[in-house]
């Protein structure tokens, strides 16, 4: 018999989790301009610890709920506030040893050597003083830590087994961490690129071929987690800031749950195949950052991606529209729609305290109100999104279209 | 946001005239018949949008003698809303994933258009680069993405395919157009002029490609990714 009327532990990771991502947009209001470091440089706030907190919050909403749930929210927390290496190493462990796939162990013990080995070589363990520390065999494991930590191991198989939401987000944020620490060479980004396009790729085509919704959704979480990667592989304030769109395009999925059922217009606002929405901005915002890196070839092939993503999307819906689906696709819509603000107000400063270690070949800025611009290291145009303008031509043309048909009789 | 509802309110000739509204459907029945098709089916209340996503980009093409619009679009942009009709169709229909390979030359050829301009801008397709390697790299990917469209978009009486089908080649028809700028037929052709020969070669162009086998489809494709990889290599 139940002692109370509701599930407790739901409750609590439920009311955790809100706290968690409300406090990761008001922390946004004291580092705007610069990074909050405190207890002598050992805890350390900045953009990249606001969106990991946020995210997280969002994401163990959206997760099945389980006790360990909370401990790994309080590693992640610990890592992503650490100054310290150790401290950034031992959150990132836990998280991964507290998953239910064992498999993540590996994730993770890849993530906190890759850290711990950077400590060993650098003359300090404080995380803006440890990039003399940087070397090669680190880089490869916390890049094997990132890819394992989003399902890159379920390729070979039929059936994905459920990612870790949580396991996902702290691969994405050791990698992005690694920003803090120092520069990368061009080899590190270009073996992320290719991991990244590798793996969205594969992911996107396996989701295409996905017989379930629930599987094909499975698919489509690590197709943009490879995205992610890709992102993070341009090393640029672009990329970053296409990270962190994704992040939040992939929680605001997870939250709608459109495999569970959506009608049409939810299912492809969701799906990202309509220009303005937020899944067409995060995605855009990846070959557009890659455009900007100058590599043509990988930002054409995150485009097929982002096709095969819409198209594998587009195939799963079924059913009528629940509230959740229906709600989250309003959702996307509106900070689709007002991405040029949020990008200015809580994604900069992600871009801005990384600045240290990217590099300036690309950068998404605010086209006004219209849309996103991306520009190159010469600040010449080479993407855009016109969101706002775009949405406002097509209604221009959809009344046009249908005075017309109806002074014709055809509707 | 003046700026914004001052470009929209100001860009009606290019959604009545041109490249949209009226030259729009006019070039779009041409096309049609051209390709066989007698007869265009009018878009029924629920398929609206699927006309609509495919005429929004034609709209905003850069297309030469085209009233400015600040608001331009990019590649992927566009790309995603011309073959919206299809995708939309394949997604409801459940296609099998082989089916896509007709898409893959005009990955490989917008691969080959954005190495040999270096950026994702439509504005990028009209000018004509300096290096040789460039120059190639654009007419072979303006080549590899016309010879896709008769299979990405099949002759169909469906208004909405034939909209993209006609948008996807005025997309190829940009590199034609800086390619005959650039010979000295332009010092004495008025703008219009060249654009119309560009377009008769894209749209001749297309309706041969019906009738290509697909390895040769494939091996132009090929040749256009082999093109762009070397291009990236010499701008380096």
């Amino acid at each position: 018999m139940r002692l109370l009327p509701f599930d407790p532990l739901l409750a609590l990771t439920r009311l955790i989790g809100i706290a968690l991502a409300i406090s990761g947009i008001l922390l946004l209001i004291p580092v705007q301009r610069q990074p909050f470091t405190t207890a002598n440089g050992l805890i350390l706030v900045d953009g990249l610890s606001c969106l990991a907190l946020g995210t997280a919050g969002l994401l163990v909403v959206a997760a099945p709920v389980h006790a360990r749930r909370i401990g790994q929210l309080f590693a992640l927390g610990v890592a992503i506030v650490s100054g310290h290496l150790g401290g950034l190493a031992l959150g990132l462990l836990l998280v991964c040893f507290l998953s239910e796939h064992i498999w993540n162990r590996l994730a993770g013990i890849g993530l906190a050597s890759g850290y711990l080995l950077i400590g060993w070589f650098a003359s300090s363990w404080r995380l803006p003083f440890s990039g003399d520390g940087l070397n090669s065999v680190s880089f490869l494991l916390l890049l094997t830590g990132a890819a394992l930590a989003s399902g890159a191991l379920d390729l070979p198989s039929d059936q994905p087994v459920t990612l870790d939401p949580l396991v996902a987000l702290a691969g994405f944020a050791a990698l992005l961490r690694l920003f803090s620490v120092g520069p990368w060479n061009l080899g590190w980004q270009l073996a992320t690129l290719l991991v990244g396009v590798a793996l969205a790729l594969s992911a996107a085509w396996r989701a295409v071929n996905a017989l379930e919704p629930s599987s094909a959704e499975e698919w489509i979480q690590r197709s943009i987690g490879g995205l992610i990667l890709a992102a993070t592989g341009c090393a640029s304030p672009a990329g970053v800031v296409a990270a962190g769109l994704l992040l939040w395009h992939v929680s605001l999925r997870r939250l709608a749950q459109p495999a569970a059922g959506t009608n049409a217009w939810a299912g492809w606002l969701l799906a990202g195949a309509v220009p303005g929405s937020l899944g067409f901005v995060a995605l855009w915002s990846v070959s557009a950052a890659a455009m900007t890196a100058g590599v043509a070839a990988l930002a054409m092939g995150v485009w097929a991606a982002a096709l095969l993503l819409m198209l594998a999307a587009g195939r799963q819906i079924t059913g009528s529209g629940r509230w959740r689906s229906t709600t989250g696709a309003l959702v996307g819509l509106a900070l689709g729609l007002l991405a040029p603000i949020l990008t200015r107000w809580m994604l900069r400063p992600l871009s801005d305290h990384l600045q240290g270690g990217l590099t300036p070949y690309g950068a998404i800025e605010p086209w006004g109100w219209a849309g996103l611009l991306a520009l190159n290291a010469a600040s010449r145009t080479t993407a855009t999104a016109p969101g706002l303008a775009l949405l406002g031509l097509m209604i221009v043309i959809g009344a046009l279209a249908w005075v017309l048909s109806r002074w014709r009789k055809w509707i | 946001m003046s700026d914004l509802l001052g470009a929209i309110g100001q860009a009606w000739p290019r959604l009545l005239c041109y490249p949209g509204g009226v030259s729009a459907a006019l070039a779009a029945l041409l096309l049609a018949r051209l390709r066989g098709v007698r007869l265009i089916d009018p878009p029924s209340a629920n398929r609206l949008i699927d006309l609509i996503l495919p005429l929004g980009a034609i709209s905003l093409l850069p297309l030469p003698l085209a009233t400015t619009f600040p608001y331009s679009l990019d590649l992927p942009t566009a790309l995603t809303l011309l073959i919206w009709p299809g995708l939309r169709r394949a997604a409801t229909e459940r296609h099998s994933a082989h089916q896509l390979s007709v898409y893959l030359p005009l990955v490989l050829g917008g691969i080959a258009l954005s190495s040999a301009t270096a950026t994702f801008d439509l504005g990028g397709l009209l000018r004509w680069p300096a290096e040789p390697t460039r120059q190639a790299t654009l007419l072979l990917g303006a080549a590899a993405w016309i010879v896709a469209v008769p299979r990405i978009a099949p002759p169909s009486p469906d208004a909405a395919m034939v909209c993209s089908g006609l948008g996807l080649m005025l997309i190829g028809t940009l590199p034609l157009i800086a390619a005959l700028n650039a010979t000295p037929l332009a010092d004495s052709a008025p703008a219009w002029l060249i654009a119309a020969l560009a377009v008769c070669i894209a749209t001749g162009a297309l309706i041969g490609a019906g009738r290509l086998p697909e390895w040769a489809v494939q091996l132009l494709a090929g040749l256009a990714l082999v093109s762009a990889g070397v291009a990236a290599v010499e701008m380096r």
